[in-house]
C-alpha cells in the first residue's frame, strides 16, 4: 500500500498526528559485509510488522533538508552510537535514505523524501557521530573523467578518438591514419549520413573518396567509420566531417546514454518527455580527449534551458528557471502561511539582450580553406559557434540590464529558436523572488513545482503564482521555509 | 489490606534478576530482555496471528520481596488482560502469595468524572492519548521465588504484542507523603505557530509525564533512606519506578504512575529540626 499524493497532503496538513522521520543509512563493517543502521528523530517500529525494523530515536540535532536551484541536500545529524563497531566501518560514499510518515503507519506508506551520499561519519566524544553528508556531490560527479562513451578498447586499434554522439556534429576533424586513411568513432550504431570536406571543399564519395562503416561495434553502441581518399592529402590539407546519426540525437537521451552509460556513475533523472519548461533540443557533441563529464553535461544542460542540479533523489536532472505553470499548482493560503515570515527577499535584474551559441564548430579554421569556398561557408568553418541573438527595445526603467550570452551543442535551427526566446521570454522581464514559512505542507513540494499564494499580505489577496526554487525542511519541527519566484 | 494511599519509589527491577520465559516465543529481533532494559523504545513483540495469549513466567531459588507490577508503553486494546501471580517456592509451586486475576489493561473513565459531552463510563484514558499507557497493580509486600505473568489478548492489534518495559519491584514509600502543591504535567514540547490567518498550527512533538514533588516532613530516618536510594542505588541513569498512589482511579493513577528518571540534582535543605525540604523532579522514561 502506499499513499496517493492527496493521501500524503492531507496528512500533512493534519494537526494530529505523530511524524517521525525513518532513516536508512548504508555501511560496510570490517568484514566487508553490507549493513543498514536504523535510526530517526522520534522513534519507530512498524505497527503492523513484527521482524519491522527498530529505528532508534538517537538522534539529537533536528533532521533538516536543504534544497536551493543547486542541490537537495540533508544538514548534518549527531547521533548517539550505541554500537561502537561502527567507528571502524565503511561510511563514506554510502547511502543515507530518508522515509518520513506517521508513527501509526505501516512502513510501506512512508515515503521516501530524500537520499544521498555520505561524505563523512565523524566520532565525537562520548560515543557520539556526526553525519555529514556530500554537498559537493554534484561536482565530484560532473567532474569525472570520462573515456570513449562505450568504447571496448580490446577490438579496435588504440585510437579511439575523436568520438562524436548526437544529432549532428559540424565540422569535426577526424584521425589521421595513413597517408589516405582518416577515422571517426560515433556513438550510434548507426550513421544517418556522411559530409567530408577538404579544406572546406565539399568530396564525393566514391570519386574523391570511400568510406566503411562498421556499425555495432564494441559492444554494439558504437560505429566506426574509415574514409579512405582515391589521392593522398597532402599533410597540409585539412580534413573534415559532418557527422549525423539519430540514437541519441536529444538533448536527453545524450545526457542520460552518456551519463549512464559511459560515465557509468552518474546518475541521471531526465524525463525523456519534457515538461514544458524545457525544450529537448537535436545536439551534438565531439571527444577529442578524456575531458570531464561537466563540460558535455553543462552544454547538453544549456541546450535545454537548463543547468545540472543534484535532485532529492541524488541524481542529476536538468534545472531551469520555469515559468510557473498556470494550470498545476498547490494553493496555499494565508490559513497555511507562518505569521510574520512572507517577504520579498529578492527583485532580478531584467535581460536586456539574449545572445545564443548553437551549431558548435568542433574545428574552426581560420586559415588554410580553399579559395573556392564562399565568404558565408569561411565565415562559417572559422566561427566557434553560430549565434543568434534577441535584442529588447531599450528598457529606461533599468538602466542597467545585462546582457548574456549562453554556449550550447544545439544544432537544429528551430531548437535555438524555441531555447533562445523561452530563455529571453523568462529573463527579459523582472523577476521576483519571495520567501515564507508554512508547516509540514512544505514537504510536500519539489524545487520546481508551483504553488499559488492567496493571502492579504503584500497584496497578493487575488493569488499569484510562484515555482519553488528553494525549501528548507526541518524534519522535527515541520517548519519549511520556502522561496518561490515569479 | 490496601497499600496505603502515598508514593511508592521503587528503583530495582527484581525481574532482571530473573530469566524471563515466555510461552509465546518473542521475536528474534525483540527478545524478551528487551523490556527489561532501561531504553525506550526497545520494545519485546511477539507475533500474535496464531494466538490470543501468551504467558511470562520466572523462577529463582532465591527469595525476594515486592509489592507493584508494573507494564508500560504495550499495545494492547481494551479487551486485554494481564493477571500477575506470585508463588513462594521455585516453579510456580507452593504458596499462591498473591493472584491479581484478570485485570483490564486499560483504565476506564470513571463516573466521577463524566461531564457533559465525555463520553463517560465504558471509556478509557489511554487508547488516544499521546502519553505511553501504563498498567500498574499494587499489593501487600510478598517474598516470592517464582511468578507468571498472563495476558489475555483476544484482538491483538495488527497481530502484534508489543511491551516496552515491565518491571516487578519493592515500592518504598515514606512516613509522610509529598507536600500538597506537588505538580504532575504533560511534558509536551509541541509548539505552536501562528498563521497569517490568525489560528494556530502546531508542531508535533511526542509527550510525556512529569511530576515535580517534594517532600518537607520527611524524618532523618527516611531522608537518609532516600538519599540512598536516589543517589546510591539509582543516580541519575537508572529508572525510578514510581506510583504516586496505588489506590488512586481515573486521571490521578493515569497520570501519576509510570517509569522516570530523576531530573533534578538530589538535594535537601534543613528548614527546622527535624524538617528538610526534599524537592524531586521526574521525567517519565
Amino acid at each position: 500500500m502506499s499513499l496517493t499524493d492527496a493521501q500524503w497532503l492531507a496528512w500533512l496538513k493534519q494537526t494530529d498526528k505523530n511524524p517521525t522521520a525513518a532513516i536508512q543509512v548504508s555501511y560496510e563493517d570490517d568484514g566487508g559485509s553490507p549493513g543498514t543502521l536504523y535510526i530517526s528523530n522520534f522513534g519507530y517500529i512498524d505497527p503492523y510488522n513484527v521482524n519491522g525494523n527498530n529505528y532508534k530515536a538517537v538522534i539529537t540535532n533536528d533532521v533538516r533538508i536543504r534544497q536551493d536551484e543547486k542541490i537537495s541536500v540533508m544538514e548534518s545529524i549527531d547521533i548517539r552510537v550505541e554500537d561502537t563497531n561502527l567507528f571502524d566501518y565503511y561510511f563514506i560514499g554510502q547511502s543515507l535514505t530518508i522515509y518520513y510518515g506517521d508513527k501509526s503507519w505501516p512502513f510501506s506508506d512512508f515515503r521516501q523524501i530524500y537520499t544521498g551520499k555520505i561524505a563523512d561519519f565523524a566520532r565525537k566524544p562520548n560515543n557520539y557521530a556526526t553525519i555529514l553528508m556530500d554537498s559537493n556531490l554534484l561536482n565530484t560527479w560532473l567532474n569525472q573523467t570520462i573515456d570513449i562513451p562505450g568504447m571496448d578498447y580490446s577490438l579496435y586499434d588504440s585510437i579511439d578518438y575523436p568520438c562524436g554522439i548526437g544529432s549532428n556534429c559540424f565540422n569535426v576533424k577526424p584521425i589521421r591514419l595513413s597517408s589516405t586513411v582518416y577515422r571517426i568513432y560515433w556513438f550510434d550504431p548507426r550513421l544517418d549520413s556522411l559530409v567530408v570536406r577538404k579544406n572546406g571543399v565539399t568530396q564525393t564519395l566514391t570519386t574523391h573518396y570511400t568510406r566503411s562503416v562498421y556499425s555495432g561495434a564494441g559492444g554494439g553502441e558504437y560505429s566506426g567509420i574509415t574514409i579512405t581518399f582515391v589521392s593522398a592529402p597532402s599533410t597540409t590539407d585539412v580534413i573534415t566531417v559532418d557527422l549525423t546519426g539519430w540514437s541519441y540525437d536529444t538533448a536527453s537521451s545524450a545526457f542520460n546514454i552518456v551519463g549512464n552509460t559511459a560515465a557509468k556513475i552518474v546518475p541521471t533523472a531526465i524525463p525523456n518527455d519534457f515538461s514544458s519548461a524545457f525544450v529537448d533540443s537535436d545536439v551534438g557533441y565531439v571527444w577529442y580527449q578524456p575531458e570531464s563529464f561537466k563540460v558535455f553535461a553543462e552544454l547538453c544542460m544549456a541546450s535545454c534551458k537548463g543547468k545540472p542540479r543534484l535532485n532529492a533523489s541524488c541524481e542529476v536532472e536538468p534545472w531551469c528557471n520555469p515559468i510557473a505553470s498556470t494550470s498545476t499548482y498547490r494553493t496555499v493560503t494565508s490559513a497555511e502561511l507562518l505569521q510574520g515570515t512572507l517577504q520579498i527577499v529578492n527583485k532580478s535584474n531584467p535581460w536586456r539582450k539574449s545572445t545564443l551559441g548553437w551549431k558548435k564548430n568542433f574545428y574552426p579554421q581560420s586559415s588554410g580553406l580553399a579559395s573556392s569556398v564562399s565568404e558565408a561557408n569561411a565565415r562559417l568553418y572559422a566561427q566557434s559557434y553560430s549565434y543568434d541573438i534577441l535584442d529588447s527595445s531599450t528598457r529606461d526603467e533599468y538602466p542597467n540590464p545585462l546582457s548574456v550570452e549562453t554556449q550550447t551543442i544545439i544544432t537544429d535551427w528551430y531548437d535555438m529558436v524555441s531555447v533562445s526566446e523561452s530563455l529571453y521570454g523568462y529573463d527579459g522581464g523582472e523577476r521576483v523572488d519571495i520567501q515564507y514559512n508554512v508547516l509540514y505542507t512544505g514537504i510536500y513540494d519539489n524545487i520546481g513545482d508551483t504553488v499559488k499564494l492567496i493571502t492579504d499580505e503584500l497584496g497578493l489577496s487575488a493569488g499569484e503564482i510562484y515555482t519553488v526554487v528553494g525549501n528548507n525542511i526541518n524534519l522535527n519541527t515541520g517548519v519549511c521555509t520556502q522561496r518561490g519566484r515569479t | 489490606m490496601a497499600l496505603d494511599s502515598k508514593i511508592y519509589i521503587g528503583w530495582h527491577n527484581r525481574l532482571t534478576d530473573y530469566t524471563l520465559s515466555s510461552t509465546l516465543a518473542a521475536e528474534t529481533a525483540y527478545p524478551l530482555t528487551n523490556m527489561l532494559n532501561q531504553t525506550k523504545g526497545e520494545p519485546t513483540r511477539w507475533n500474535m496471528s496464531a494466538t490470543t495469549s501468551t504467558a511470562i513466567t520466572f523462577s529463582s531459588a532465591t527469595a525476594y520481596a515486592a509489592n507493584n507490577f508494573m507494564l508500560k508503553g504495550h499495545n494492547m486494546p481494551s479487551d486485554a488482560t494481564v493477571r500477575l501471580r506470585l508463588w513462594a517456592d521455585a516453579g510456580q509451586s507452593g504458596t499462591l502469595l498473591y493472584d491479581s486475576t484478570a485485570t483490564a489493561i486499560y483504565l476506564t473513565i470513571p463516573w466521577g468524572e463524566m461531564i457533559a459531552g465525555i463520553d463517560p463510563w465504558g471509556n478509557y484514558y489511554d487508547p488516544d492519548s499521546n502519553l505511553d499507557p501504563v498498567f500498574s497493580l499494587g499489593f501487600d509486600i510478598v517474598e516470592f521465588k517464582s511468578g507468571q505473568i498472563d495476558i489475555s489478548n483476544p484482538t491483538p492489534t495488527n497481530d502484534i504484542l508489543e511491551i516496552d518495559k515491565l518491571a516487578l519491584f519493592y515500592g518504598w514509600t515514606p512516613a509522610y507523603n509529598y507536600e500538597h502543591g506537588a505538580t504532575t504535567s504533560i511534558e509536551d514540547s509541541t509548539k505552536l505557530y501562528e498563521t497569517s490567518s490568525g489560528g494556530f498550527l502546531p508542531s508535533n512533538f511526542p509527550a510525556r509525564r512529569k511530576m515535580e514533588i517534594d517532600f518537607t516532613a520527611m524524618s532523618d530516618q527516611d531522608r537518609s533512606l532516600l538519599t540512598h536510594i536516589l543517589v546510591e542505588r539509582t543516580t541519575k541513569a537508572n529508572d525510578l519506578y514510581i506510583v504516586a498512589n496505588p489506590n488512586a482511579t481515573g486521571v490521578s493513577k493515569y497520570l501519576h504512575t509510570s517509569i522516570f528518571k530523576r531530573a533534578n540534582d538530589a538535594s535537601f535543605t534543613q528548614t527546622s529540626y527535624n524538617l528538610n525540604d526534599y524537592p524531586l523532579t521526574l521525567r517519565e522514561n
